[in-house]
């Protein structure tokens, strides 16, 4: 009890170094750069809207509007966690503050993942910690700030903990902790990353543990059998886990969504593909590049980097006597890599070409980030433990253990010094390498204490220099985030159009869009679109239906004339009804500035909009908001047809008199499957935390 | 099986190595490179501005733009035999503009040796030497320096693709490298001639002087000042007389010269101009401090 208080006592002062570390960052002095800015903004407005009771399948203010399926799905929207930030919002924390402590003690959770894993495998508490240390101080903390690798290496590092624990013993907590934590991989980002891992994973082990595998399987059956109807229905939960990411792939493929930047000039049809050429910043890529950051003075984000003393550990265990876990670990490791080269070795090609699911994602470096590092820092453990295996018997034996350590620490030293470009605190950590492993073989220090002290302090030393550095390269946050404003309104008027000297000329490519209205902006000039998007509702008296082809052409004119009609796509404009009753239709279309005796917002959220209009003629309203087959709305309660307008935008004929028009986004199932997988998730979080308390 | 072998075969490190042998088989070592490498460099590339703060700053270096190509160029120097030179340069640069001056030389040396032709290097191992006063060995370099063939240096430059990135980072237009070697070349031979007049070599710095206002090279009148300065020491008062008087007509403020002419004047018993050229040099001494005269500032220069 004591020690267990003790190595408590270590994992929180050591999280508190880090917090320290990366103080510039957790209280928002620092800017959120790259990735991770989309990402927050993302998740603040997915927490915005379930703090309002809101599920948001639609997201307004993405280029006028497009599903919010693909965000849902790269944030990991079952993940129960984020009720955290939800509460967090709720107890007065801004959302910013909130959500960098929520990252902070989001990645500290799979840190002491990774420790209580190494802990069930090593059965070595100070191995385990040093595991632990080496880990949360490595580089895949500073990605928080960048990227959002966290949001896979996490639940994949409580995946195999819950793995191994139940495989060990099996046991509801255990069991459910698998299910939660899958279900968590299936739901978030591209849950290809994870299958390939743990399937990869799962093979060698069979291959390596050949023997143990009826042990393991007779476990889980005795399980299995004593929990038929939990294991059944947690696995229906877990198989419905994965519909949400086969409806986003569904939608994609009928081109709803689409990915210029990622999908770039591919010919393959899915919008989701990724050519073979993005292919080209991989793995081998990613650490030539970190290599060249050996100077900490330089480290920066997507450094790949590993407390330097997890390298001694490696060289230390050269001499140790093989197991089957170092097998394990490094066949894992080295079998991940040549696997995922594109370049150089035969096998990705081989695979991409007969393996559908490689074509849909490009960025596999991820690998390091969500697998490889962890793979890494579990497998210098095992050096150590293969070491810390050889135990002298005689004077001799200890003293050639000593030259051993001696060697090797010298090696290392004299390698450092050749590179020249070593920050002081590595010699420092060397010397107390050396001095740690020299107490360790003769044993005088008895005290856990001092052991773990001096272990802190080696081993954090280094990387609390590199990160002294990193915080002076980070940029100071000097401007709002894009989603820093209320997502609980909607404007009716965009004031982008004021100035339009500041509207840029050049076309990027974007990243996600609707495919419709990717084709508006492209088509037509930049000028054009923000003139016309001035306003979010435009009422007008006729409708001209054009082609498909000429329709591309003639919305550049027709955004600019701003005249009273709005173009309509022949193909879908059978029975529609063209003209409005009024005798007098104005030259121009009528925008709605704000709101007046004919026009009135009633409600608004992210995937409905309900306005009251009063008119004394008919009229056709324009909602400028992305037009989606999802989107359905009534008119004084009764249904009525959704029109696609003006190339990518929807709107209906509303009749003379008093109306209210609701817009709606998202049918019944799809609310009704992301609730329910959010609420399964946290019922298993529950089940885990009841049962572990009773265990 | 022998317990000795036994134990050996036994260690974690034969198995590791045994895999990665195997490894090594099935890899196509220059395809992974060939990727690999552009990719890289491509993002170590330091942001263009970088290098025209390096050329136009005098001082005042930021320390992580120094750093940051000191990345870049090492990864240069590491892939591309065909333009290391150039990258030990530019390295040898960032590391004495750092403050780490054994790999400044160190740099430039291997950079002397893989293209003798490449003029910066030498120049700049003569700025090194010459600052820290050891007259002969900067005295050495720079007449390297002088010695290069200013077309083959001009042919290197513009066909190097670091010396493209620096060209283009001059956000008006670019760089010349051709100016940049002639400045170079002038700046070479007045540290030279100063590097000679303080060991007191006195004949070949009349020889270098010669040379060098022969070539048209005086434009400041330093020429002419060296070459009286060596007539001067080698006891010639009449023709150190003219030379100063050409001198001092290009740069009527040359100190030196001014003092020079001075003392020639006073050998020459002329008691009073000499005292007032000797006042009049005195007093922009004063004016100037402690600091030598403009021309000889020096720094290292990669262009």
């Amino acid at each position: 009890m004591r020690s267990q208080r003790l190595i408590a006592s270590w994992i929180i002062f050591s999280f508190v170094l880090w917090v320290f570390a990366f103080r510039g960052f957790l209280s928002s002095r620092f800017a959120l750069i790259s990735d991770a800015l989309s990402y927050y903004d993302h998740t603040k407005f997915f927490i915005e809207n379930l703090g309002r009771g809101v599920y948001p399948l639609w997201d307004p203010f993405w280029f006028n509007g497009s599903p919010n399926d693909f965000f849902l799905r790269r944030i990991g929207a079952f993940n129960p966690f984020y009720l955290v930030l939800v509460l967090m919002k709720c107890a007065g924390i801004p959302v910013t503050l909130a959500y960098l402590w929520f990252l902070a003690g989001y990645y500290w959770s799979g840190m002491i993942a990774f420790y209580l894993l190494a802990k069930r495998v090593y059965h070595d508490q100070m191995i385990a910690y040093a595991g632990y240390l080496i880990l949360l101080f490595s580089a895949l903390g500073t990605r928080l700030f960048d990227s959002y690798m966290m949001l896979v290496t996490v639940p994949l590092i409580w995946f195999f903990y819950f793995l191994t624990a139940f495989s060990q013993e099996p046991r509801k907590h255990f069991f459910l902790g698998l299910v939660l934590f899958s279900m968590i991989l299936a739901g978030t980002y591209i849950p290809i990353y994870s299958l390939i891992i743990i399937s990869l994973f799962l093979v060698l082990f069979a291959l390596v543990y050949v023997d143990l595998i009826p042990e393991i399987f007779g476990r889980w059956a005795q399980f299995f059998k004593q929990n038929k109807i939990l294991v059944l229905s947690s696995f229906v939960v877990l198989i419905f886990s994965f519909l949400p990411v086969l409806s986003f792939f569904h939608d994609s493929a009928r081109g709803q969504v689409v990915m210029p930047v990622r999908h770039g000039d591919a010919s393959m049809g899915q919008a989701l593909t990724v050519p073979h050429q993005t292919l080209d910043w991989g793995v081998v890529e990613d650490l030539m590049y970190s290599f060249y950051f050996s100077d900490l003075r330089l480290f920066k984000a997507a450094v790949v980097y590993v407390p330097f003393w997890a390298v001694i550990l490696v060289i230390l265990g050269f001499a140790g006597r093989i197991s089957r876990r170092a097998i394990l670990l490094f066949l894992t490791g080295i079998v991940l890599f040549c696997l995922i080269v594109p370049h150089g070795f035969p096998f990705y090609d081989f695979f991409y070409a007969h393996v559908f699911f490689l074509k849909y994602f490009r960025n596999l470096h991820f690998f390091i980030w969500f697998f490889l590092i962890p793979l890494f820092v579990f497998f210098a453990l095992e050096q150590w433990k293969l070491f810390s295996d050889i135990k002298p018997s005689q004077t001799r034996e200890r003293n050639f253990l000593l030259i051993y350590i001696l060697a090797v620490h010298l090696t290392v030293l004299l390698f450092v010094w050749w590179r020249k470009d070593a920050v002081a605190s590595t010699y420092i950590m060397i010397t107390l390498s050396f001095v740690f492993f020299s107490l360790m073989a003769l044993k005088p220090i008895q005290s856990q204490l001092w052991k773990y002290a001096l272990l802190t302090l080696m081993i954090l030393v280094q990387p609390l220099q590199a990160y002294y550095y990193f915080s002076l390269k980070a940029l100071h946050r000097i401007s709002t985030y894009e989603y820093d404003f209320p997502t609980s309104a909607i404007q009716l008027t965009n004031n982008g159009f004021n100035d339009p000297d500041k509207i840029p000329t050049g076309k990027q490519s974007l990243y996600y869009v609707a495919g419709e209205y990717n084709k508006v902006y492209q088509n037509t000039s930049n000028y054009a679109l923000a003139k016309y998007l001035q306003n979010k509702f435009i009422l007008v008296d006729r409708l001209v239906p054009v082609s498909r082809d000429a329709a591309a052409a003639m919305l550049e004119r027709h955004f600019i004339s701003d005249d009273d009609s709005a173009v309509v796509f022949k193909e879908k404009a059978s029975g529609l009804k063209l003209t409005g009753n009024d005798p007098n239709p104005p030259p121009q279309a009528l925008r709605v500035r704000g709101e007046n005796g004919t026009f009135r917002l009633l409600s608004f959220d992210a995937n409905h909009v309900r306005v009251a209009l009063n008119f004394p003629y008919e009229k056709f309203l324009i909602f400028n908001d992305t037009y989606d087959p999802y989107w359905h709305l009534t008119i004084n309660h009764h249904p009525a047809p959704v029109i696609e307008v003006n190339g990518a935008f929807k709107g209906t004929w509303v009749p003379a008199g008093q109306s209210v028009v609701e817009f709606g986004y998202g049918i019944w199932w799809q609310y009704a499957m992301n609730i329910l997988l959010s609420f399964c998730a946290l019922i298993f979080l529950a089940g885990i935390i009841f049962y572990a308390s009773f265990s | 099986m022998p317990a000795f072998l036994k134990l050996i075969l036994s260690r974690t490190v034969i198995f590791y190595l045994a895999c990665l042998i195997l490894i090594g088989f099935t890899l196509n070592y220059p395809k992974l490179i060939s990727n690999a490498v552009p990719q890289t460099l491509s993002r170590l590339t330091p942001p263009m501005d970088y290098f025209s703060e390096f050329v136009d700053k005098q001082k005042g270096y930021d320390r992580f733009k120094l750093m940051n190509c000191v990345n870049y160029h090492r990864a240069v120097a590491d892939f591309f035999s065909f333009q290391k030179a150039e990258a030990l340069g530019m390295l040898g640069f960032c590391y004495e503009r750092l403050g780490n001056e054994p790999q400044a030389v160190s740099s430039y040396k291997k950079a002397i040796t893989l293209n003798p032709d490449y003029f910066w290097p030498y120049y700049d191992l003569g700025v090194i030497y010459y600052q820290k006063a050891q007259y002969p060995r900067a005295a050495g370099y720079f007449e390297q320096a002088i010695e290069r063939d200013p077309v083959k240096s001009l042919v290197l430059l513009s066909r190097s693709k670091v010396y493209n990135d620096v060209r283009l980072s001059e956000a008006k237009g670019s760089y010349d490298y051709l100016e940049g070697l002639k400045e170079g070349r002038v700046k070479a031979y007045t540290l030279l001639m100063d590097s000679l007049s303080k060991t007191g070599a006195y004949d070949e710095l009349w020889k270098i002087a010669m040379i060098g206002s022969k070539e048209g090279l005086d434009t400041q009148g330093i020429f002419y000042y060296y070459v009286g300065l060596a007539d001067f020491y080698l006891k010639s008062y009449d023709q150190a007389m003219g030379s100063f008087q050409m001198s001092l007509q290009v740069n009527p403020d040359n100190a030196d010269a001014l003092m020079y002419m001075g003392m020639c004047l006073h050998l020459a018993n002329k008691e009073e101009i000499a005292q007032a050229l000797l006042s009049k040099a005195s007093l922009i001494h004063q004016q100037r401090g402690s600091g030598s005269e403009p021309y000889l500032n020096a720094r290292v220069r990669f262009f």
